[in-house]
């Protein structure tokens, strides 16, 4: 299904200008780049070239790392995410994370699903159950946990902590998801799985997903954008990019000719 | 020349056993001569009697309780304040000098003498607060001895707390201190509490610190607030061994097995807690 391209109509996420900095090393330089609604953009590039870097930039999770200086704004929604009176709870609730490895907390499947509805909401016990069951049921783990909503979520496989950590940010309703390679730790039909999830949530979400694999790319996004030291290279309709990239480098990286 | 191998490995293993051997033979040792020594003179009447005849017959009932009430009052002073200090430490200080200078003054701290503890308890406690040689002056000086141990070891069980559960804590909006408090704190208190048990034990059988702070000679009575003195083991075992001429030598090593006895207790108890939650621990 190809949806409208509206030139005028901004994106979820707009990057504007940014740099960031380790210190003295410069990570990212001038990024320039719009990630549309309800669409999943692919972020590749070989390693150390800034895309995981660019990706919890937009939700400032390099905050809490020494030395990190931006410039430059992020857009969510025309709001700014840097700068004094952004409300980062706030933000968050709205532009959620999925890292590399599943990381679901010690706790139950339960508790891992409304641990941020807790945080931020007063919720009573049939709310929360409701959520829990409307979570669950959108990363398809309903039918197979409904029973075992008191299980360890550490004991569960690596592709259904993964899938719970999806929840756990449904949960909360955001609008955009991040994913920093998502599937990296993950077998090839669990990947296959995940992937058809992504899929299905792009209905409802923004997503931006992080890949080192190039296929992956190709299946899962409708955007795709290669960076390379820092730099973005190119950004493009997805099978533009993959059939008749404009930059010779971004085809070099494609083709597998090197990275 | 090259040795062979197979030789090197023997002597290696020899070496190796013979320094674990050093080690596990005057715990035994110790533990058989109190035991022989001093079962002789363990009854009901000698843990729940006071010293009677210049402590040359009785029990050691006020000495137990006033080690007791140390524990007790040491655990309250120093815990809250040793798991938060570890908090900040590990959690939220960031590394630059000053961090760095608190890191070097803990690790020093611990390598201070305990009779230096007690002098510093005398001066502060004791003598400028005015708490007089009381429970009290005397908890806090433990207190103070153990905190760098105490802070030492929490900050290790924090450290094993993986750094993927914070970042996605925060990531789903939690501040750092939901973080720390749903989270972290959770899942590193076993450790916290095992360490700080141990540090406690240590404190428990310390003399030094309580020389000037706390222990008295002997009492007729127990205390009756934290202002007043108390009888400890330790001091007593001290005074029975060098103040006390013709002590039956069963009245010194029944109370040394009793010492030995409560800081084995508290060591088991850390071990339990420890292996307790190691069996739920997944990841």
């Amino acid at each position: 299904m190809r949806k409208e391209e509206d030139p005028k109509k901004p994106g979820a996420i707009r990057v504007e200008n940014f740099n960031l900095y380790y210190g003295n090393f410069q990570a990212l330089k001038q990024v320039n780049l719009e990630f549309q609604h309800r669409e999943v953009t692919a972020i590749i590039g070989p390693s150390g070239c800034g895309k995981s870097t660019l990706l919890r930039s937009i939700n400032r999770m390099n905050d809490y790392m020494d030395q990190v200086r931006t410039e430059g704004q992020i857009y969510h929604e025309n709001r700014p995410v840097y700068g004094p009176g952004v409300d980062l709870v706030e933000h968050r609730k709205k532009v959620g994370m999925v890292f590399q490895r599943p990381n679901p907390f010690p706790l139950t499947v339960y508790e891992n699903v409304i641990f941020g509805c807790r945080l931020h909401l007063e919720l009573s016990r049939s709310e929360l159950d409701s959520r829990v069951e409307k979570s669950l049921m959108s990363v398809g783990l309903w039918e197979v946990l409904a029973d075992h909503l008191d299980q360890d979520a550490l004991s569960l496989p690596n592709e259904q902590q993964q899938r719970l950590c999806i929840a756990r940010l449904v949960a909360m309703n955001p609008d955009v998801l991040l994913m920093d390679e998502p599937c990296s730790a993950l077998d090839p039909i669990a990947t296959q799985r995940i992937e058809e999830l992504i899929h299905e949530l792009k209905k409802d979400y923004t997503i931006i997903i992080v890949t080192h694999n190039m296929a992956q790319a190709a299946r899962v996004s409708d955007w795709t954008a290669y960076f390379y030291l820092g730099n973005l290279i190119e950004f493009g309709r997805t099978e533009k990019i993959f059939t008749r990239p404009e930059k010779k480098e971004t085809e070099d990286y494609i083709t597998g000719r090197f990275g | 020349m090259r040795l062979n191998p197979k030789i090197t490995e023997k002597i290696a293993f020899a070496f190796l056993f013979l320094s674990t051997l050093v080690i596990v033979v005057p715990v035994i040792l110790i533990t058989i001569e109190l035991l022989k020594n001093g079962m002789s003179v363990m009854s009901w009447k000698f843990l729940t009697e006071s010293p009677r005849m210049g402590m040359r017959a009785g029990g050691i009932f006020p000495a137990i309780v006033g080690t007791v009430y140390l524990i007790v009052l040491t655990i309250l002073f120093a815990l809250p304040v040793g798991i938060l200090a570890a908090i900040y430490l590990s959690e939220y200080a960031r590394d630059h000098w000053l961090s760095k200078i608190i890191d070097v003054a803990i690790v020093n701290l611990a390598g201070v003498p305990s009779v230096v503890y007690g002098l510093f308890g005398l001066g502060i406690f004791v003598t400028f607060l005015n708490f007089g040689t009381s429970i009290v002056a005397g908890a806090l000086t433990l207190s103070i001895m153990s905190l760098p141990v105490i802070i030492t070891s929490s900050r290790e069980a924090l450290g094993t707390i993986p750094e993927s559960f914070r970042e996605s804590s925060l990531a789903l909006g939690a501040t750092r201190w939901q973080t720390i408090r749903r989270i972290v704190i959770p899942n590193a208190l076993p450790g916290i509490i095992t360490g700080a048990i141990l540090a406690l034990s240590r404190a428990a059988g310390e003399t030094a610190p309580i020389l000037f702070t706390v222990a008295a000679f002997y009492l007729p009575h127990l205390p009756k607030t934290i202002f007043d003195q108390c009888m400890a083991l330790p001091y007593h075992l001290y005074v029975l061994a060098t103040q006390v001429p013709n002590v039956k030598a069963g009245v010194e090593y029944g109370t040394a097995l009793v010492l030995v006895a409560m800081i084995l207790i508290l060591n088991l108890m850390a071990g339990a807690i420890r292996s307790h939650f190691r069996k739920k621990k997944q990841w």
